[in-house]
């Protein structure tokens, strides 16, 4: 019951999130996340942060931004992702409340999840 | 009373001058610096709001370069021990400031002297942010700040061999600018720093420093995720001192130094710089003083 609410919850979330970098409540982080086996810390000014921004791991990973806003993230993701950036999971962590549930130490910074 | 509220008011107006500033604090946002970091010694990181920065510095191998650039023996403290304590504040997105002070400790054989440090405020704006998106483009910062003399000089030294020195003996006020090309896989960067002297009375009457010009060339790479290595060179040229009014001949001084830095670079926690440099390591020198200075440093965000 449980795995089919949050499977509802993120069908509803999922496509609003997609495409676009937006910001979201750990709730909605949680539920966009379901199904994907990352979560990619980036920032904008994160030069090595470039090695995680690729095709390849847009289909399976939630991308979180804790210290850009929404512009500059949907931007990079454009630019590196291509045209999976229309397909992939992007939240803008603007009160850093993600950062701090995954200790953020530096970045790039990946999370098996 | 009067008499020490006289001689520190202009570091209370400094120190509630900063407090102001620090009141106004908002969200960081990228890119405040990388910096080429031979200037301020605590730089604020894209995503820090507040920082704390605290020092412990040995200078030693002090030798004199006379104003034909000979080196000759110091007449000096034979080695130097400082503490320096910072904390940086980011004020608006673009803009963060430091105030920095210390206390230091000189030692020529078995005597030695202890002293406060002269202190500083420094601003940093960011005229120009960086991005992935363009890593051609440099993050560009434009540098202000004021050294204030609060303690004794060379010039009015009681002490034998300068022991109880722990400053310049004259007020500084420097602007300047820093280009930090940051996002290119070997980062780099330079900045130009210019001074304006502020006269002084000394012993010997009213002496006037020449202004400064500092030129730093820095470039560095990551190691890791969490390390940063730099390195730099840096030249400094001081025009002519005036004493009472008159050009003192064959003042002006210049310094060619060394620098190198291992820094971790990891959020919202403790931080660690290693700094090994050289005064007068290379090229000619005139009027200044080779040393060899290690520093370590430990910084935490707030």
């Amino acid at each position: 019951m449980k795995n089919i609410l949050g499977f509802l919850l993120f069908l509803s979330l999922a496509s609003p999130l997609a495409a676009r970098c937006r910001t979201a409540s750990e709730a909605e982080f949680k539920a966009a996340a379901l199904g994907k086996t990352r979560v990619v810390f980036f920032a904008s000014w994160c030069k090595s942060c470039e090695a995680h921004l690729t095709p390849d791991y847009a289909k399976d990973s939630v991308f979180v931004t804790s210290y850009d806003n929404a512009e500059i993230a949907d931007e990079v993701l454009k630019k590196f992702l291509a045209a999976e950036a229309d397909h992939a999971i992007c939240i803008v962590d603007r009160d850093e409340r993600l950062a701090m549930l995954y200790k953020l130490k530096f970045l790039p910074y990946v999370v098996p999840i | 009373m009067l008499k020490f509220v006289k001689r520190y008011s202009c570091t209370f107006v400094l120190a509630m001058t900063s407090v102001l500033l620090l009141s106004v604090s908002s969200k960081a946002y990228p890119c405040s610096s990388c910096g080429s970091g031979a200037a301020d010694p605590v730089i604020l990181n894209p995503m820090e709001n507040q920082k704390f920065y605290l020092d412990i510095a040995q200078q030693s191998n002090f030798k004199d370069v006379d104003s034909e650039g000979d080196v000759r023996r110091d007449l000096g403290p034979e080695k130097k021990m400082q503490m320096q304590m910072a904390f940086a504040q980011r004020i608006t997105e673009r803009l963060f400031g430091s105030l920095v002070s210390g206390v230091g400790r000189n030692a020529r054989g078995s005597r030695q002297a202890t002293g406060i440090l002269d202190t500083s405020l420094n601003l940093r704006y960011n005229l120009m942010n960086q991005t992935m998106l363009n890593p051609y483009l440099p993050q560009v910062q434009v540098m202000l700040s004021h050294r204030l003399k609060t303690t004794r000089s060379v010039q009015d030294a009681r002490k034998e061999n300068y022991l109880d020195s722990f400053g310049t003996g004259y007020s500084e006020s420097f602007y300047g600018v820093d280009a930090w090309f940051g996002m290119l896989p070997v980062m780099f960067g330079g900045s130009i720093l210019r001074s304006a002297p502020w006269a002084a009375d000394t012993k010997s009457g009213r002496l006037l420093p020449g202004p400064v010009q500092k030129e730093i060339v820095s470039i560095g790479f990551m190691v890791t995720p969490e390390v940063k290595i730099m390195g730099g060179a840096v030249r400094e040229r001081r025009a002519t001192i005036r004493l009472n009014g008159s050009e003192l001949r064959n003042s002006d001084r210049t310094s060619h130094d060394l620098y190198g830095t291992l820094e971790t670079s990891l959020l919202g926690v403790d931080n660690y710089r290693v700094t090994l440099s050289k005064r007068a390591a290379f090229a000619t020198n005139k009027n200044t003083t080779e040393l060899v200075s290690l520093t370590l440093a430990w910084m935490r965000t707030l």
